[in-house]
């Protein structure tokens, strides 16, 4: 198990892996996205209450999710190259950073589109949903911006986890807002006592958004992570034998 | 066909939605790819100019520490 491990966090055999690893994971992706899309726009009946605007679930959901998860994601790999001084971790966790940003820019956005009909206003400040994934958008722009600005990829590396470390307190706040505070926002639909609050044929689709999304992000994340171990390794002779022309490109 | 486009007269909000998912994660991944190349191609130039002395470069991270 160790050896194992520890293999997986050597940068050329990760670099090797993650980009056999990727179209495994991104082909399933697109054809799940490909069924929910079909199947939520077209074939899930309409909403009792919302009409045909509740379709706007099957994109708004996935994206809101993995804006969570991505942080997630984000904090744990962050911890972990905090903890153990792993350098593939802090890559993990940057590589993170930019695709959890552009994922709660589309949950902000779908969401502020779905709410101009519903609760008739594009945004409302003060509700605690909205607000706190307002919060988690400039919780990746900070983490970013903090990046950018150290030149030292260790020192970046340090500096940036203890904000991603310090801003996790913002997820359980996101997820739980709609119970805690009254909130404009309806609340959880499938995550609740009692289990799933919605009719099979609209839950399929977006059971199938949510799982493709997660699996696409699984693949662009190993392929923004290869192009950060590349970037760290760049003076490693691994990286030379493989960049050098006449050597095998990837 | 033009009963699908309207979804019930929320067809605007919904196509857009849509539109937007799409083109998000579309920009994401062409970001990420470009990133990869930018960075291949910057390795490639610093090795090309300092390959006559590459002896003298690190011998590094055959393991993570």
């Amino acid at each position: 198990m160790w050896t194992f491990l520890h293999k997986l966090a050597s940068p050329p055999h990760f670099y090797r892996l993650a980009a056999v690893l990727a179209p495994w994971l991104m082909v399933p992706a697109l054809l799940l996205i490909a069924y929910g899309t079909v199947a939520g726009l077209f074939f899930a009946p309409s909403d009792y209450q919302q009409g045909d605007a509740f379709r706007i679930i099957y994109v708004h959901v996935p994206a809101a999710y993995l804006s969570l998860l991505a942080y997630i994601v984000m904090a744990i790999a962050a911890g972990i190259g905090l903890i153990w001084r792993m350098k593939l971790a802090h890559a993990v966790a940057a590589a993170a950073a930019p695709l959890g940003a552009w994922f709660t820019f589309l949950a902000l956005a779908t969401g502020s589109i779905w709410g101009r009909p519903m609760w008739g206003t594009w945004w409302e400040w003060g509700d605690p949903r909205l607000t706190s994934e307002l919060v988690l958008l400039f919780l990746y722009i900070g983490y970013i911006a903090l990046r950018g600005a150290i030149d030292d990829v260790s020192r970046a590396d340090r500096a940036s986890a203890v904000l991603a470390l310090v801003g996790a307190i913002n997820v359980p706040i996101i997820h739980f807002s709609v119970e805690w505070w009254a909130s404009l926002h309806q609340g959880p639909t499938l995550i609740r006592a009692g289990g799933p609050a919605i009719e099979l044929t609209m839950l399929y689709p977006l059971l199938a958004m949510i799982f493709g999304f997660s699996l696409l992000f699984g693949a662009m994340l190993l392929d923004r992570v290869r192009s950060e171990v590349l970037s760290r390794e760049r003076r490693a002779r691994w990286v030379r034998e493989l960049l050098l022309p006449g050597g095998e490109t990837a | 066909m033009s009963e699908v486009l309207s979804m019930g007269g929320y067809g605007a909000y919904v196509w857009t939605c849509y539109a937007l998912s799409f083109t998000v994660v579309i920009v994401c991944f062409v970001q990420g790819r470009r990133r990869q190349r930018r960075i291949q191609d910057e390795i490639r130039t610093r090795l090309k100019v300092t390959v006559p002395g590459a002896l003298t470069m690190t011998e590094s991270s055959e393991t993570n520490e």
